[in-house]
């Protein structure tokens, strides 16, 4: 019956996939905007000066709900921690500490891991040019460090540097958007930096410095979920036995 | 052509799910989820999503992949508060997950 249920399910889902693809069910595929989508995009160019319209709306035009997303992603990296460290704040050894999982792993890693902080530095900082932003990035710089992790390179994580980051981020967060209340609409989250030109790298007023603040927060609690759970309890803490 | 493009991953897509949930191990479930999201970021990217892609490549197809194998791995040794309890899903895939992630040398 269960299985029945999902086959269901997934027939339902194939259904609305397929009528997703335009001009195969119905030939009225709409080609342009509705109101709202269309109003935004003719808005955007000179309320945010952001070339990446989907940045203009994560950042600008729904701050709020971005900073809530923030906050949802604190809470539940707050969790795992909580859970996997087992309620002890003693700090553990990375269980991948004594195991260099070998030539390929170890220098692959080395070589690679540059570069993906590197990409996932520009996914940040282009944000508000291309797409990307400061969720995919910071989350790609948090694979970097697991990649760090997994070659056993770094036995201990800075957990207070890391916290310390996350906070710092959330502040400049809510600070920027705190510089809404400079402009004339005394409102919070408004852009009243200056935007700058059409297309640069220092353009869209506070966009590209909030998705900055977005990226370091993302990939500081992502790093510290991601180390967290290698750090297990039952695992021998470093301090009795010494660490070569 | 872009159409049938789309049509065969979205087909794709819904076969990956169908494997993952009848999959008998959750390691393995894991893997076709990873796998699953990076078609995923691919039917995006053809839509013509490019945002969307890029947040579903590095979130669906590496973080939550590493994140569960971890917590696989974890649960795996955790003690279980009450030994009579009936065994849960975890104990079945620590096989898998034993052969995949090898165990630290302490």
């Amino acid at each position: 019956m269960r299985k029945l249920t999902g086959l269901l399910l997934m027939g339902g889902f194939v259904l609305y996939l397929v009528s997703l693809v335009p001009g195969l069910f119905n030939a009225t595929t709409p080609t342009a905007l509705d109101s709202v989508g269309a109003a935004i995009i003719e808005d955007s160019r000179t309320t945010s000066g952001s070339a990446n319209v989907v940045t203009a709306i994560v950042v600008q035009y729904r701050g709020l709900d971005t900073l809530g997303e923030v906050t949802v992603l604190f809470v539940s990296a707050l969790g795992v921690a909580i859970l996997a460290s087992g309620f002890r704040d003693d700090v553990f050894r990375s269980m991948f500490a004594d195991d260099d999982g070998g030539f390929i792993l170890q220098y692959g890693g080395r070589l690679l891991m540059p570069f993906i902080v590197l990409v996932g530095v520009y996914i940040v900082a282009h944000g508000h040019l291309s797409p990307g932003g400061g969720f995919p990035g910071g989350v790609l710089i948090a694979t970097a460090v697991f990649i760090l992790i997994l070659t056993g390179q770094s036995a201990r994580m800075p957990h207070r540097l890391l916290s310390i980051l996350e906070g710092a981020a959330g502040l400049g967060f809510i600070g920027l958007g705190a510089l809404g209340f400079l402009g004339s609409e005394l409102s919070f989250l408004t852009n009243t930096l200056p935007k700058g030109e059409y297309l640069t790298l220092l353009s869209a007023g506070f966009i590209p410095f909030i998705y900055a603040m977005v990226g370091i927060k993302v990939a500081s609690e992502l790093t510290t979920v991601v180390s967290v759970l290698t750090e297990a309890p039952g695992h021998e803490s470093g301090k009795e036995e010494g660490r070569s | 052509m872009t159409t049938w493009i789309v049509l065969a991953i979205s087909v794709l897509l819904v076969l990956m799910a169908l494997a993952a949930v009848f999959s008998r191990s959750l390691a393995s479930a894991v893997i076709i989820l990873s796998t699953l999201s990076l078609f995923a970021a691919l039917l995006f990217v053809l839509v013509a999503a490019p945002d969307v892609a890029i947040t579903e490549a590095a979130i669906g197809s590496a973080l939550t992949t590493v994140v569960f194998v971890l917590a696989l791995y974890r649960t795996r040794n955790a003690a279980c508060a009450d030994d009579d309890a009936p065994k849960n899903a975890a104990d079945e895939s620590s096989a898998v997950t034993r052969s995949t992630l090898e165990v630290p040398r302490a």
